[in-house]
């Protein structure tokens, strides 16, 4: 890091300048400090891979020479065969200092390749700068040769040729939606309630696997009938399961004899020592056995985390980890006192960090949609126990310190805030998001329960258990709760609603014919005839990406299968169906709105403008947004700015905005997941809004193809909300937060030095109650000042560690876009 | 329109249009394809005004509670 | 040709299975002549692997063949890569300007991200 502050700074001067990172450097311990350094950024800057990052090719090519091996074995057989030979071969390393381990690369620089995944992937990194490692041409070779093994016998492969081709090929336009249709990238739950509050390690999950096949063989070796057919592909699955467990206690102890190797051998210092004997011991236990240590209990929880992530590219990171390892903690820390609270909180900051480390090649779309992170990493703080009673404990405000002290991008936090938080655990969560780092967004706990038992029947004590499948979506931990697969491809571009809607379904981008003819727009002569068009194309829209969802979750046990995801998961151990598999999963679906506001400031821009006080006429509109508004600049200014803006208090365009929500969520009752659950609609952005600035055409709200979209969910366009920080509210609380979708994205900006000192906590924890009482299910917030943001600009060497919220993640600054910097920049400050 | 930087001279589309940093002002950038320099267009006179730097807003600050929210580049 | 039928020749167009026997050689070339230094190319808002339609020809063309197909007509653009070779494309215009920059976002009419086009234009 360049430009380091003159030593004898003092904490108080860094306070006041706001530069926190350096706070942190000064703070936190030595190997925290050493940890953190060591890890290089594994997410895009802007859709870039950083210099010196390189693609693993080992892991692909292992697995790859198995996979033609076990040819004629079936889908989940075949996977696990095939991981396990990863697993047993592939190079492990220990990080210096580190007392937790697990990669999913053979060296700590590198890029996990799905490389079973989709051709159109492979191909992309074929096309890649900067990524093969050296000597390059070789590395082109080499993934030339695997490209042309997998090329059409992909996951994706197989799925588009059972797709309807009309959906096959429009989705794949990239104009509506995003994702992959398949477990091979998706945001798979885990099962946390077996694996921690029931205390299963993988030798308890062998043995129930066991009975399970003692079970079935009562069936296979008794009478003959048409019911036990089935059961001999369960067995088959079953000893897919049983595979990937002991590979993954061999792989865990692999890293042991590591550990006591580097310890017996070669390390010199005897309380590092100590540490790897410590470290050997870990890994020899866990996941072996259930954890019997706070140590163990986080490097349980990370094996399987990397372990997942070897056997698929995991777009999200679902975990609670102060409720799932408090038991553990609580005996070591509070009870035990085998560890001190400074030691474990080395831990948990070390824990961050290894979760900071992962990465995997993602497609571009992917990159530029979560600019300077791998995924969506949102763990989930706080909230409720099974009983009602708040769950935040000491180790909730472990990992709020420690993430001050680390400041990774990722993981973030999202807090499930209830009435019963105490005060202490509010003035933590502040702390972070006045030093800047925009994490923990606030949950509205009791409402998110309420709509998650509203949408999905989730039983009240499950939907208690709630994580966040990815950045903003509600999932219980629970065996029938748990949704272990989300492909994200059920992913909206909503803004071409409203595009289709006034270009009769063709897209001037794409150049294709994509939505339902809903007539010429020029002849409309009412509002109602634009409403009705938009309606028809927002169900073909959601209609195409759920049938794409749809048959993904349906065949994946088939063409691509999760051997070690089903071992992990109560359902499939129970059944011997791939935890894919939709059997037995309540559901838990829901589609992904991006660029959801443009469809109410352009409705509302038109409604009011075209057929309310008919200054222009619907030919003029057209004719604007054909030539992209140029020629037409004074047109579109009135368009901007004489037309009601969401996030105002405006009941014209509040009203509209919840009239499209309405639609979309009758809509959402009469489409079902595989399991026969609804679909209900979670408008929010990550970086979307800026990937599809150039795909999404010139729109009545004043926007040009090229300009950033709005920065998502339910939040204003950036400075058109006017009307002060209450007013944004007070329109975000005219819609049913329970009934309208599933969740609803609120970005803010703060003033930094409005928000100073414990007068700034007061008044933030007075917004938050208002926020609470208005029924808004989510907010988060960014809180560095415009001064900053313009000298990172300048300066980026020097503002590396600067954080920003960007939409339902964090990212380094310095790490995304010049749009979408802009972007960030340019949302109101609001004063609260 | 003429480019500040390398002065070469077409009509406005000609340009690259980039993006309009504030929705509701009428300065966006568009990029030289000459010279490659991003250039604050003035929509209504299409007219470039000036390249723009990192760090640079020649647009204006955020809004919101300015002074508050300070802008370096102001 | 019913609407499946019709969808299906699209999909096949543009997810060409002959990608698969491509060489290191066949993969590095950008022809000096090709669709990915065309005004009309336009990269597909999906997959940065290179491919695109053209918004000039229709599906059902065919600028490799001999005479040359030009469909002119029809709801769905013409499917290529940027390295097909469109020497023999009568509606071939070169681009004045390519952004090669991965650092920015997707912008289907100006940039080609491919390390080949990177390397073109060193």
């Amino acid at each position: 890091m360049a430009a380091q502050p003159a030593k004898d700074t003092s904490t108080q001067e860094l306070e006041q300048k706001q530069e926190w990172w350096w706070i942190a450097e000064k703070k936190r311990s030595k190997r925290l400090d050493y940890l953190r350094k060591a890890v290089w950024k594994k997410g895009a800057l802007g859709g870039n891979y950083a210099p010196g990052i390189k693609v693993d090719l080992e892991i692909p090519q292992l697995f790859t020479n198995m996979w033609n091996f076990w040819r004629y074995d079936p889908p989940m057989l075949r996977r696990a065969k095939s991981m396990a030979h990863v697993l047993e071969n592939m190079p492990i390393f220990i990080t210096d200092h580190a007392q937790l381990v697990g990669y999913m690369g053979t060296l700590p620089h590198t890029l996990a390749w799905r490389v079973d995944g989709a051709t159109m992937v492979n191909e992309e990194l074929y096309n890649e700068p900067g990524v093969m490692p050296e000597p390059e041409q070789a590395s082109l070779k080499r993934v030339a040769d695997l490209n042309a093994y997998w090329a059409g016998n992909t996951a994706v492969d197989k799925l588009a040729r059972v797709l309807d081709p009309e959906d096959a090929v429009k989705f794949l336009s990239g104009a509506i939606g995003w994702g992959a249709p398949t477990s091979a990238y998706g945001y798979s739950g885990k099962d946390y309630e077996f694996m921690f509050a029931q205390r299963h390690g993988f030798e308890d999950i062998l043995d129930l696997i066991d009975q399970s096949i003692e079970k079935a063989e009562d069936l296979t070796m008794g009478n003959p009938g048409p019911e036990i057919l089935p059961v001999y592909d369960r067995i088959q699955n079953w000893d897919a399961m049983k595979i990937m467990l002991n590979a993954a206690i061999a792989y865990a102890r692999r890293y042991a004899r590591l550990a006591r190797i580097l310890a017996e051998h070669y390390e010199t210092d005897p309380k590092r020592k100590e540490e790897l004997l410590r470290l050997a011991q870990t890994c020899e236990n866990v996941p072996a056995k259930a954890p019997s240590t706070f140590q163990e209990s986080l490097q349980y929880d990370h094996f399987v985390q990397i372990l997942a992530r070897l056997e698929a590219h995991e777009g999200a990171w679902p975990a609670r980890p102060d409720y799932y390892h408090w038991p553990m903690y609580e005996k070591d820390v509070i009870k035990e006192k085998n560890i001190t609270r400074e030691e474990a909180l080395d831990l948990v900051g070390e824990f961050m960090i290894r979760a900071y480390e992962v990465g995997g090649f993602g497609p571009r779309w992917a990159r530029e949609g979560l600019q300077g992170i791998t995924g969506t990493w949102v763990w989930t703080l706080g909230g409720v126990n099974k009983d009602g009673s708040d769950a935040c404990n000491d180790l909730t405000l472990a990992f709020l310190q420690a993430a001050r002290l680390v400041r990774v991008a990722n993981p973030t936090f999202g807090f499930r805030w209830h009435p019963k938080v105490r005060d202490e655990v509010m003035r933590e969560v502040f702390e972070c998001i006045r030093h800047g780092l925009g994490y923990p967004s606030i949950r509205n706990d009791p409402l998110l329960i309420q709509n998650a038992m509203h949408w999905h029947g989730h039983p009240l004590e499950e939907a208690r258990t709630w994580v966040h499948q990815a950045c903003m979506s509600p999932c219980p931990t629970t065996k029938h709760g748990v949704q272990p697969m989300r492909m994200a491809s059920a992913t909206a571009n909503c803004a071409k609603m409203v595009e289709y809607a006034l270009h009769n379904g063709y897209d001037h981008v794409v150049q294709m014919q994509m939505g339902p003819k809903t007539g010429d727009a020029r002849k409309f002569k009412t509002f109602d005839e634009l409403f009705a068009a938009w309606t028809t194309q927002m169900k073909w829209l959601i209609n195409t990406l759920v049938r794409t969802v749809n048959l993904g979750r349906y065949k994946d046990p088939e063409f691509y299968g999760r051997p070690f995801l089903s071992a992990i998961s109560e359902r499939a151990v129970e059944s011997g169906l791939d935890v894919v598999s939709p059997v037995g999963d309540r559901g838990n679906c829901w589609v992904t709105g991006f660029t959801w506001v443009e469809n109410a400031d352009s409705l509302a821009a038109v409604k009011k403008l075209v057929f309310d006080e008919k200054r222009y006429t619907m030919d003029d509109l057209l004719n604007a947004l054909e030539n992209n508004w140029n020629g037409y600049e004074q047109m579109r200014r009135d368009f901007v700015n004489d037309a009601p803006k969401w996030g105002n208090d405006d009941d014209f365009v509040d009203g509209i905005m919840v009239r499209c929500l309405q639609e979309v969520a009758k809509h959402s009752r009469e489409i079902k997941c595989p399991s026969g659950n609804s679909w209900p609609l979670l408008p929010e952005n990550v970086s979307g809004n800026i990937h599809y600035s150039s795909i999404v055409g010139a729109l009545p709200n004043g926007r040009r193809l090229g300009d950033a979209l709005y920065d998502g969910g339910i939040s204003p366009g950036p400075g058109l909300d006017k009307k002060g920080p209450s007013a944004v509210l007070k329109s975000c609380g005219k819609i049913d937060h329970v009934g309208d979708g599933r969740a609803f994205l609120l970005n803010q900006r703060l003033s930094p030095s409005q928000l100073a000192g414990e007068k700034g906590y007061q008044l933030w924890k007075a917004y938050i109650r208002t926020w609470a009482d208005l029924g808004l299910d989510h907010v988060q917030f960014n809180m560095v000042s415009d001064e900053t943001l313009r000298a990172a600009q300048k300066d980026p060497e020097k503002y590396q560690e600067v954080i920003v919220r960007v939409a339902g993640y964090s990212a380094h600054f310095v790490d995304i876009s010049r749009k979408t910097q802009d972007n960030i920049i340019q949302r109101t400050v609001q004063g609260i | 329109m003429k480019c500040t930087e390398c002065s070469f001279e077409a009509p406005v589309e000609k340009f690259r249009y980039l993006y309009n940093a504030r929705i509701d002002a009428s300065i966006s950038l568009r990029q030289c394809p000459q010279c490659q320099a991003w250039l604050a267009t003035d929509e209504l006179a299409g007219e470039a005004t000036q390249k723009v730097g990192p760090g640079e807003a020649p647009w204006g600050k955020s809004a919101g509670i300015e002074g508050l929210a300070e802008d370096a580049a102001s | 040709m019913g609407r499946r039928d019709q969808w299906k020749q699209v999909q096949s167009g543009i997810y060409d299975p002959s990608l698969k026997a491509r060489t290191v050689e066949e993969r590095e070339t950008v022809p000096d002549i090709a669709c990915g230094l065309c005004k009309n190319f336009a990269e597909n808002a999906y997959a940065s692997d290179g491919r695109g339609l053209c918004r000039v020809l229709k599906i059902g063309s065919d600028i490799s063949a001999s005479p040359v197909v030009y469909v002119l007509e029809g709801e769905v653009g013409y499917p290529a890569y940027f390295t097909t070779n469109a020497a023999s494309c009568t509606h071939f215009e070169r681009m004045d300007f390519i952004d090669t920059d991965g650092s920015e976002v997707a912008d289907p009419n100006y940039r080609r991200v491919q390390r080949q086009m990177e390397n073109k234009f060193k």
